[in-house]
């Protein structure tokens, strides 16, 4: 029986939706998977649970763009261009990032709650390791996955909102690890911090920096504040 | 010549001729006395001419005679032995009592040090013991005298420390002036105990801390003082001048640290303010150092015999104890003109309660003057300068805590566990002490096992490939528990267990050596089990000859087990400890214990002939009676469960297939025989709940004489075969253990012992019961498991995420395919 007019255009509206936004929707298909997968994936220690983190928040999302997308990984937010406005935005990010902190000690006596291993904080060469490279890995990781691989693909249509949609996807990805703590506050702030640079800069590798050297101020300062160095 | 010189004279004669006669002897020295003359008899009578007519030469003559050294002794030695003295020993005493003054032990002291071996900065305490003084310990004055090694030029910390040496200020530091300085170092410490002096501005004394010593101690008040020195050659006491009899304690006399003098005795009852300052006390406590002393009691010593300080390698130490010997005080006034050795024994002893005060110091330290040269021998010469001689040989008695100690050998014993150690059968354990060793936990130890046929070697060295040992030498290995299953089938053998130990204790290096020879038995010798027939006697039948039940035999409760000794002819035999009254080669004991304990039977055997000892033992666990169904049919097969492998000494693997033991099959049509393991009594077979007694038509089956159940398997049946027996001690078994072992025979009890096996009729036997088929088959199937699984961990997992991606971003290609094309119309 043939359909009717409406119902015809109803089905093209249809058609045209899943057509325009099938990239955003497989997207994100493919990151509540890698985020599943990162979660749950069954590993054997340390090194298998960094491995699963760096091959499905990491590789996974760039073979996505790479061969399904078939799209570079500049447009995901891997360049640095912009430099001067990057480096400006990025030094906001940290000015703010910096004294969020400053009022979180002043008010909620958030120095009382962060630890940071007495290892670190004792042994200088054993502080450098930890912030260059497990800091740096696992902060990197954030940023690509979700600064560039989850923000990106919503902010061509959603603009200034896809920040919020990743800031939420992350916060649903702690609760989910229940790491909702003074010891994830950082990463909280760097989540919302780091998703305006990026989405001004349109590259993450600006709020990638300045996460990074926020987090490595934000130890040294505990440390120095534990009187431990 | 007066009659009295006559009388003694003929005295003497008659004693001399008497003492040579022993009939004379034994008439009895009383009756010569009473009746001189008459005793003689007739020979008197014919010379009493003799006596008056002697000439005064011939009686000086005889005197003379009788005098001489010779003719004396021989008198005496005929008198001692008419009244049964030994004249020998009895001189030889005498002559000891003569030397005896001089042999007496003085007072003395010495140390101890806990530890024995100190380290740098280790609190160590000196305990000083004395003897042979007549006070109470506690009564005693133990003057202190502490030499800090960084006192002396050359320390690395002389500059640094230099201003603490001179303790009592008066910038003397060397010689016998540093004495006073030690003194006074050793007896702040115990007078003020941790006390922040420093902190105190010594402007009030309120706390009358004040000690009045008494000479030769505390319990020896109002006593009159004679004091002495000990001359060690000589083993003459000499006695002080009264003016040298006094207390040498150290005393404030000096400088205090604010610059001002002081010139304080100690022991005075006086303890004012600057004395407080001087010894570092606190003025307002009574025992700054809270040691139940007051301040200047605890520096004059009373009762301190025990000293505690920071050790530096190289610092001395030493103690002056006074106090009362036990012996009494004798003037020191000789007899004169007699000048000799035994001159002491002449002295006039104090008709007073006095005994000779005396110092002790360690190494028998006193005077050397000779007083032989000096004007009174028994008087201290006048060299003897009190406090300057005193310090002197104080000074030199000073020892170092570790002197002694660091170089000598480690005192290190061996022991070993089992006592009679057997090959192939134990694990034998090796431990060593040490005496004196500072800190066992790093002492290296070093130990070397060898082996030799003979107690005399030679010895050739076990690897620790043998010897099960995973290291033989690091440090804290103060024991070590190998197994005993060394390659030798001799029947005794030798273990030589060499240990080398070394500590190093401040750069010293302390070493002990130890061996010890373990005589190893063979376990091809043990105790042979033996079953016990109905009528509860021994028999030949040997039981639990496997080698697992060798190791661990099987019983039943209210068994009777026989056992007999392999070698010997003298034996002893133990059960669980308590000696077994049959000391035969075979005996017979029963268990009594319920199942799940262990009975250990050990055996002690002598070879008179050669001498040969051997000690063996033997565990049983008691366990439920149970009996099991075996056929060697090849018509019936049981189902094969799985595969062990074990794992071979060369690391090999080899495959053990694990059968049921209840579950068969059988072909069809085919008969087969079934055999019980049941020794016990009604003994009944059933097949699917019908008893088989003789022959059964329905089954075809029957049971022979040796009750073997035989029957022809029907096709398509499945067969329930059960054997069932009763456990129960006979009656002579019973009555043996009743009157033998004192059982109650109400307390015996029966157990069914029941086997039950399945039997599935099959044409032609599964894979599952023919063992190649069951292995092989599953080996085919699981190649690409067997190839995982042998992959490291890592790479099966990296291999797992690509495989797990690589489905991802297929799935999504298909999904970007499978959404619709936009429409253009």
């Amino acid at each position: 029986m043939p359909c009717s007019y409406r119902e015809h255009m109803s089905n093209q509206n249809i058609s045209n939706f899943l057509h325009n936004w099938k990239t955003e929707i497989i997207s994100s298909a493919v990151i509540l998977l890698c985020l599943f997968l990162d979660l749950f994936f069954p590993t054997d220690g340390y090194l298998q649970k960094f491995s699963a983190s760096f091959f499905f928040l990491f590789v996974l999302p760039i073979l996505y763009i790479k061969i399904i997308l078939k799209k570079d990984l500049s447009q995901f937010g891997f360049n640095l261009q912009n430099k001067r406005r990057g480096f400006f935005w990025a030094t906001i990010m940290l000015v703010a990032s910096l004294l969020t902190i400053a009022v979180l000690i002043y008010f909620f006596n958030f120095d009382q709650n962060y630890s940071i291993s007495f290892y670190v904080a004792t042994i200088f060469p054993m502080f450098l390791i930890y912030e260059l490279i497990y800091i740096n890995f696992i902060y990197f990781i954030n940023e690509f996955f979700f600064r560039g691989f989850v923000m990106f693909p919503f902010m061509k249509k959603l603009g200034a909102w896809s920040v919020l949609i990743q800031f939420l996807i992350f916060i649903l990805y702690l609760i989910s690890i229940q790491t909702i703590d003074w010891q994830a506050t950082p990463l909280i702030i760097v989540s919302i911090a780091g998703g305006i640079v990026s989405y001004k800069n349109k590259s993450f590798l600006y709020s990638y920096a300045a996460s990074l050297v926020f987090i490595i101020i934000l130890d040294a300062f505990m440390i120095y504040l534990s009187g431990l160095n | 010549m007066n009659i009295f010189k006559k009388f003694f004279a003929i005295l003497l004669l008659l004693v001399i001729i008497g003492s040579s006669n022993a009939q004379y002897a034994s008439a009895g020295l009383l009756d010569f006395v009473l009746n001189p003359l008459g005793g003689l008899g007739g020979s008197i009578d014919s010379g009493g001419g003799i006596i008056s007519g002697l000439s005064e030469d011939s009686i000086n003559s005889i005197i003379e005679s009788a005098l001489k050294p010779a003719n004396i002794d021989t008198a005496v030695n005929g008198i001692g032995t008419s009244l049964g003295i030994d004249m020998l020993e009895t001189r030889r005493t005498l002559k000891s009592t003569y030397v005896m003054n001089y042999k007496k032990n003085p007072p003395s002291v010495s140390l101890s040090f806990a530890p024995a071996s100190p380290v740098a900065g280790e609190e160590i305490t000196a305990i000083a013991q004395p003897v042979n003084f007549m006070n109470d310990p506690k009564f005693l004055y133990y003057t202190w005298a502490l030499d800090r090694a960084y006192c002396h030029p050359g320390h690395p910390d002389y500059e640094k420390k230099r201003s603490e040496c001179d303790a009592d200020g008066n910038g003397k530091t060397s010689g016998i002036d540093a004495i006073e300085d030690y003194k006074v170092t050793a007896m702040r410490i115990i007078a003020s105990g941790d006390f922040d002096w420093k902190s105190e501005p010594y402007t009030i004394d309120d706390d009358d801390d004040g000690h009045k010593a008494v000479l030769g101690g505390t319990d020896q008040a109002n006593k009159n003082v004679h004091c002495y020195v000990r001359n060690y050659a000589t083993g003459i006491d000499l006695q002080l001048e009264p003016f040298r009899c006094v207390h040498y304690f150290p005393n404030a006399k000096g400088k205090l640290d604010n610059g001002s003098s002081i010139n304080e005795k100690t022991g005075d009852d006086s303890f004012g303010l600057k004395e407080e300052r001087f010894w570092h006390t606190n003025p307002h406590s009574k025992s700054t150092a809270n040691n139940e002393t007051s301040d200047e009691e605890s520096v004059s010593g009373r009762g301190k015999n025990i000293f505690k300080w920071n050790y530096v390698p190289g610092d001395k130490i030493g103690v002056l104890v006074e106090g009362v010997s036990t012996d009494f005080a004798v003037a020191g006034e000789a007899p004169s003109p007699i000048v000799s050795p035994d001159s002491q024994l002449g002295g006039n002893m104090y008709k007073d309660s006095s005994y000779k005060m005396m110092w002790a110091m360690l190494g028998n330290r006193g005077t050397d003057e000779n007083p032989a040269r000096a004007s009174n021998p028994l008087l201290a010469p006048l060299s003897v300068k009190g406090t300057r001689s005193f310090n002197k040989w104080f000074g030199a008695s000073l020892i170092d805590p570790a002197e002694g100690t660091s170089n000598e050998q480690q005192d290190i014993s061996l022991s070993f566990l089992p006592d009679n150690p057997i090959n192939k059968t134990d694990a034998l354990i090796i431990q060593s002490s040490a005496t004196n060793v500072a800190m066992q936990e790093f002492t290296a130890y070093d130990w070397k096992i060898e082996k030799g046929q003979t107690i005399d070697g030679p010895w050739t060295v076990v690897p620790n490939s043998i010897t099960g040992l995973k290291k033989s030498s690091g440090i804290g290995l103060n024991s070590i528990k190998m197994n005993l299953n060394l390659p030798d089938n001799n029947s005794k053998f030798y273990l030589r267990a060499t240990l080398r130990t070394s500590e190093d204790i401040e750069g010293l290096e302390k070493k002990g050596l130890k061996t010890l020879i373990i005589p190893i038995q063979s376990s091809s010798d043990s105790i042979k089990t033996l079953s016990v027939d109905r009528s509860g006697n021994i028999t030949d039948r040997e039981r639990c000859s496997s080698a697992t039940e060798r190791a661990l035999c099987p019983v039943f409760k209210n068994e009777l087990i026989g056992i007999e000794a392999p070698s010997g002819d003298k034996f002893s035999w133990m059960l669980d400890g308590n000696p077994l009254s049959d000391n035969s080669n075979r005996i017979v004991f029963p268990i009594l214990t319920d199942s799940g304990s262990m009975h250990t039977v050990k055996l002690d055997s002598i070879n008179s002939r050669t001498g040969e000892k051997l000690t063996l033992t033997k565990v049983f666990q008691v366990v439920e009676p149970t009996a099991s169904i075996t056929s060697g049919s090849s018509n019936l097969k049981p189902i094969l469960l799985g595969t062990f492998n074990d794992t071979n000494e060369d690391g090999t693997i080899t495959p053990r297939q694990d059968y049921s033991t209840d579950s068969f099959e059988a072909l069809a049509g085919q008969p087969i025989i079934l055999t019980s393991s049941s020794p016990f009594s009604s003994n009944k077979w059933f097949i699917n709940g019908t008893e088989i007694n003789g022959t059964n038509a329905t089954f075809g089956a029957s049971v022979d004489s040796n009750n073997n159940l035989a029957f022809t398997t029907v096709a398509g049946n499945n067969y329930s075969v059960s054997n069932t027996s009763v456990y129960a001690p006979t009656t002579a078994v019973k009555a043996k253990i009743h009157n033998d072992w004192g059982v109650p025979l109400n307390s015996f009890e029966e157990k069914n012992v029941n086997q039950t096996i399945n039997i599935a009729v099959v044409d032609q036997f599964s894979s599952a019961t023919t063992g190649t088929v069951a292995q092989t088959s599953p080996a085919k199937q699981k190649v690409l498991a067997s190839l995982f699984s042998g992959l490291p961990a890592y790479i099966n997992f990296l291999f797992r995420i690509i495989i797990t991606m690589a489905l991802i971003l297929f799935s999504t290609g298909i999904m970007f395919s499978l959404f619709p094309k936009q429409n253009q119309s």
